[in-house]
């Protein structure tokens, strides 16, 4: 293995004079992550914000006590227009002149509190999500008032309210862990580290054999006194650090908003960012092998590929391997899936479920175990298969 | 020096079958003689050269480089060798002297060892003025220079040349020759393929024609002269390649 070092030393030193590889594994991630933070933050800040949503009322002359519950609440807030005369509800909501339009009958007042109750229309559009969060709100001020209207009616029959109702339910959150930086990093962030892992080293992997098949430079290193192990593990050792400094540089565009307390993303820190030890120890001892994992892949592949055109051609295929269990591991948690044993035997999903419980500060022991186990193995292996792909003189002098 | 005894390559061509690219070549060269290697495109000298500096593992047969075997002994031939030809790529975003010094790396120099070799050697082929400029940047006859220099930084005792005038102009190939040609005064055992019958003429002490991966003909000028009955290099040539196909 003597030489190793130097083989790696040139390839850095290469890379770093590469505009690609600054792109791809060190300015892209850092400033990809901190444009989709940024959004993040603004959708954020938007979503839960005291912003007053604009609803339009259809016969507002009619809309008595229940109007004014809406124009006068406290918990939410609404900017109340009247419905423009001659337009229709579905015209209004269509033209998004509103989110919702809410309609009182012509005899609203008059059949209020009795036998008879009118009915309210609220229209909305189902394919809009603005329509259904307005359509909660208006729900949340009107339902208090039927509540309210209720217990002052039943008090007035000296009927104890108690008495209607079997039981009560209530929501209680339990007391978890405080995840990193909230929710949403451990939804998105396992996503970005596998894919950074993977894509860090993708503009460059061509270079590093097909690209010197090409070239002709190959020959050069063949022939030093160096063996070819020692040739192999330097080209991987250097696709190995460039993969890690993808992923070291996408972690930083994440959290480097919350260090700089970044008021576009304050709201996504708002509850700080506390890192467990043990969720640190997790994400090195996943996230590590599955570096060493892609880059035996890669460096495979540029072994066996002729051109760097012809890599780049192996690798758009190869990417869907990565991407798939990639975004499948996105929706697992809304399933039951996500906590079978199972997945822990899949690899690339099994490590951004460990990086997820990592970032949630719940690590598992056992789902930890397994899938480093497995991450050194299959790192073990596609590094062996990249030395051996080096040796082989079929594969390597094929041009 | 050289000595290789009945090496063959062969290789395995889904469409062709059996490709004989070396077919039991047998030749002797000796320590500062420069051994041409003659024959047209595809004969399997640059197999034979690839075998010999041990880039190929031969099928069958074997040869000893300054006494190492190529098959026992990889690692000691290759530090016993040089190898250069026109194919023979830089790496674009080094600088000439950062390549140069890469390569005396790779050959176990450091510190300031290697500092007065790759200096020496940049002084020797008049490298200072661009020896700080990315290879990308070189001119293809800077490049040549710098090919050069890696080549003989470890000072070799053998040095094979694989075409290595092939595609560059006649102010580039002429350093190249004279290059060659002082090495031959130091005494260092060359292989030189070429197709060029004019620079095998003015360098080679003596010349293996190859056809079809096998040797036509050893000798001197003379003794190939006399063999064939031609005169001029190139008729020798035709007339010994005449009697392989006719032999085969």
């Amino acid at each position: 293995m003597k030489g190793w070092t130097q083989v790696w030393r040139k390839e850095i030193r290469e890379f770093t004079r590469d505009r690609r590889v600054m792109m791809s594994a060190v300015f892209g991630p850092l400033f990809m992550e901190l444009l989709i933070m940024m959004l993040f933050g603004y959708i954020g800040t938007q979503v839960s914000s005291e912003k007053a949503q604009k609803i339009l009322v259809q016969n507002p002359q009619h809309g008595g006590r229940a109007l004014a519950a809406l124009r006068n609440s406290k918990d939410q807030k609404f900017e109340i227009e009247n419905l423009p005369e001659g337009m229709t509800p579905e015209e209004a909501l269509n033209q998004k002149k509103g989110r919702a339009v809410i309609s009182f009958p012509d005899d609203f007042d008059v059949k209020y509190g009795n036998d008879s109750p009118p009915e309210v229309k609220v229209f909305v559009d189902p394919h809009e999500a603005t329509g259904d969060l307005a359509f909660g709100a208006i729900a949340k001020v009107l339902g208090e008032q039927i509540s309210q209207y209720t217990q002052q009616y039943l008090q007035s029959k000296a009927i104890d309210l108690r008495r209607l109702v079997p039981f009560v339910f209530k929501k209680q959150d339990i007391k978890a862990a405080k995840p990193v930086g909230g929710d949403i990093f451990a939804s998105f962030l396992p996503y970005l580290v596998i894919l950074f892992a993977f894509y860090g080293g993708f503009s460059i992997v061509g270079d590093l054999v097909a690209g010197e098949k090409e070239r002709g430079s190959l020959e050069t290193l063949l022939i030093s006194p160096i063996s070819r192990t020692a040739i192999a593990f330097g080209k991987f050792a250097a696709l190995a650090t460039v993969s890690l400094t993808g992923c070291v540089s996408a972690l930083v565009g994440v959290f480097l908003p919350g260090i700089l307390h970044l008021r576009a993303t304050e709201k996504l820190f708002s509850g700080g960012f506390a890192i467990a030890p043990s969720s640190v120890f997790a994400l090195i001892i996943t996230v590590l092998p599955l570096v060493v994992f892609f880059s035996g892949c890669l460096l495979a592949v540029s072994c066996y590929a002729r051109t760097q055109r012809e890599v780049q051609g192996y690798l758009s295929l190869m990417s869907f391997v990565v991407l798939i269990p990639a975004v499948f591991s996105q929706v697992i948690g809304l399933t039951d899936l996500g906590s079978s044993r199972w997945i822990s035997f899949v690899p690339i999903l099994n490590s951004a479920r460990v990086i997820r419980e990592a970032l949630l500060n719940k690590v598992d022991w056992t789902n930890l175990a397994i899938t480093g186990s497995l991450g050194i193995f299959l790192a073990a292996v596609s590094l062996y298969l990249a030395v051996r792909m080096f040796q082989k003189e079929s594969v390597l002098l094929r041009v | 020096m050289i000595r290789a005894s009945d090496l063959k390559k062969h290789f395995h061509d889904s469409k062709r079958g059996v490709v004989r690219a070396v077919d039991g070549v047998s030749l002797e060269c000796n320590q500062g003689e420069v051994f041409g290697i003659l024959g047209a495109n595809g004969a399997g000298k640059t197999t034979l050269l690839r075998m010999l500096s041990t880039i190929l593992k031969p099928t069958s047969g074997t040869a000893t480089i300054a006494g190492w075997s190529i098959t026992e002994q990889p690692d000691k031939v290759r530090s016993s060798i040089g190898f250069m030809s026109t194919t023979t790529g830089l790496y674009a975003r080094l600088t000439a002297r950062e390549m140069i010094s890469y390569i005396g790396s790779l050959y176990g120099m450091s510190g300031r060892e290697l500092k007065a070799k790759v200096d020496e050697e940049i002084s020797l082929l008049q490298i200072t003025e661009f020896q700080d400029r990315l290879c990308d940047k070189l001119s293809t006859g800077q490049k040549q220079r710098v090919s050069l220099a890696r080549t003989v930084l470890h000072d070799p005792q053998v040095l094979f040349f694989d075409e290595p005038t092939a595609g560059l102009d006649v102010v580039a190939s002429k350093t190249i020759m004279e290059f060659i040609e002082q090495k031959r005064d130091q005494g260092k055992t060359i292989v030189f393929s070429t197709h060029i019958m004019s620079e095998a003429e003015r360098l080679c002490n003596r010349i293996a024609v190859i056809h079809n991966g096998k040797v036509a003909a050893v000798g001197t000028f003379g003794e190939l002269r006399e063999m064939t009955g031609e005169e001029r290099l190139d008729h020798v040539f035709l007339k010994l390649i005449e009697r392989a196909e006719a032999a085969a």
